[in-house]
């Protein structure tokens, strides 16, 4: 295949990817990596690389969008990200310590589990229950507009949310992988956010990690520059599509969406951890 | 649920959407201009993806970037562009740390400076 024509193919992959990346809060790189090593042949190395620049090119395309609607949620953001960030240290610390097929099996159940649980959560129902005390006090509670309303929401168990956070930066420092999919879950599942304001407020954040761990896919090669140009400009296109589109879709559709995507990652992960053990 | 007007995001936060959707075109125009030149100078000839072969821009050899940039090279301006890229998340927080100094909000001004030290390291490592 000539370099136009492979040229031509990534863009299309890379659009989907930045579509689906958008839409669950994922990032670019669940479809950009099995996508480019399993379907083109792509080194791993090359695809991890180009994977960054997915996440960062979907984070990116749809924060736009999604500010201006008010998904964003800024102080969650930040906040979470500081847990992040201390997990992602301790992953790197730990690193050589920790049995990575064990983790990615591990992982691997809890999003299968996830899945399904998110599944059974239907639309956007309201969560029972006091908001928490801590997350009252730090301002995190906000609203936004959805089907013409202004809804009003509040945060739950701030506590267990930055622990998944703190385990989420964990796994990106240990395998570069799977936070979006947890800050997602945490949001979504603990901290009771409406589904478009976890998804919104996670492809925020995904950006800001991606581009911690940038540097290094740079500075090691990892980052192709023929491989990362089309991933860049198709993921971009397609982010800003998928944010025009979660605007306006109910929140069922994209949960939906959101456990397939999770579900495949999962099997994905418990492949790779079997293939690790044996 | 309330009907009230439309919730206003913010100044701080409409400039990160401004400042985030006007960097991701600019920076696309770049990685476009360098993909096309990319193209035009490999002539057509597929190029081997499969075997890695080591040979990054990397962050300490920026001098050698901005020569390939200033020469043209198809591969040095994708990857100008790509740090661009990279750059945007860290003037995100930067313009979120605004917000935060603003309204006198100390403790997510705290919080952004500690996220933009460890993005500021995490690309110098």
């Amino acid at each position: 295949m000539s370099l136009a024509w492979f040229t031509l193919v990534v863009l299309a992959v890379a659009f989907l990817a930045g579509l689906l990346g958008s839409l669950t809060g994922l990032g670019g790189g669940v479809v950009i990596t099995p996508a480019l090593v399993l379907l083109f042949g792509v080194n791993f190395r090359y695809a991890a690389g180009a994977s960054i620049i997915a996440v960062l090119a979907t984070s990116s395309a749809a924060a736009p969008r999604f500010m201006r609607e008010g998904l964003t949620n800024l102080r969650i953001a930040l906040f979470l990200e500081l847990g992040a960030v201390a997990g992602a240290i301790g992953g790197a610390i730990v690193a050589s310590l920790i049995p990575i097929a064990a983790i990615l099996g591990i992982f691997a159940i809890v999003l299968l589990y996830s899945a399904i649980d998110s599944l059974k959560a239907g639309g956007n129902a309201r969560p029972s229950g006091a908001p928490d005390p801590l997350a009252e006090r730090l301002g995190m509670a906000g609203s936004f507009e959805e089907n013409g309303a202004l809804r009003s929401y509040s945060v739950r168990r701030l506590g267990a949310g930055t622990g998944v956070l703190v385990v989420a930066g964990l796994l990106s420092g240990l395998l570069g992988i799977g936070s979006g999919a947890l800050k997602v879950l945490a949001m979504d599942r603990l901290m009771k956010l409406p589904y478009k304001i976890s998804t919104a407020t996670s492809n925020f954040m995904i950006g800001i990690t991606a581009a911690a761990g940038a540097g290094v896919y740079f500075d090691r090669g990892y980052v192709s520059a023929s491989l990362a140009a089309p991933v860049m400009i198709g993921s971009l296109a397609g982010a800003y599509v998928g944010a025009n589109v979660l605007v306006r879709a109910p929140s069922r559709s994209l949960r939906i969406v959101f456990a397939v995507v999770v579900a495949l990652l999962g099997c994905d992960m418990l492949y790779g951890a079997i293939r690790g053990i044996a | 649920m309330s009907e009230e007007k439309k919730p206003d995001p913010g100044g701080s936060q409409r400039l990160i959407a401004r400042l985030s959707y006007f960097g991701v075109l600019a920076i696309a125009l770049v990685v476009a201009i360098g993909e096309a030149i990319n193209l035009a100078a490999s002539g057509g000839a597929p190029e081997d993806f499969a075997t890695f072969v080591p040979r990054g821009f990397g962050l300490t050899r920026l001098g050698s970037l901005f020569a390939g940039v200033r020469a043209l090279s198809g591969k040095a301006v994708i990857v100008f562009g790509l740090l661009l890229l990279v750059g945007l998340q860290i003037a995100k927080v930067g313009t979120s740390a605004r917000l935060f100094v603003r309204g006198k909000d100390r403790f997510y001004l705290v919080a952004s400076a500690v996220i933009l030290a460890g993005l500021i390291a995490g690309l110098a490592t």
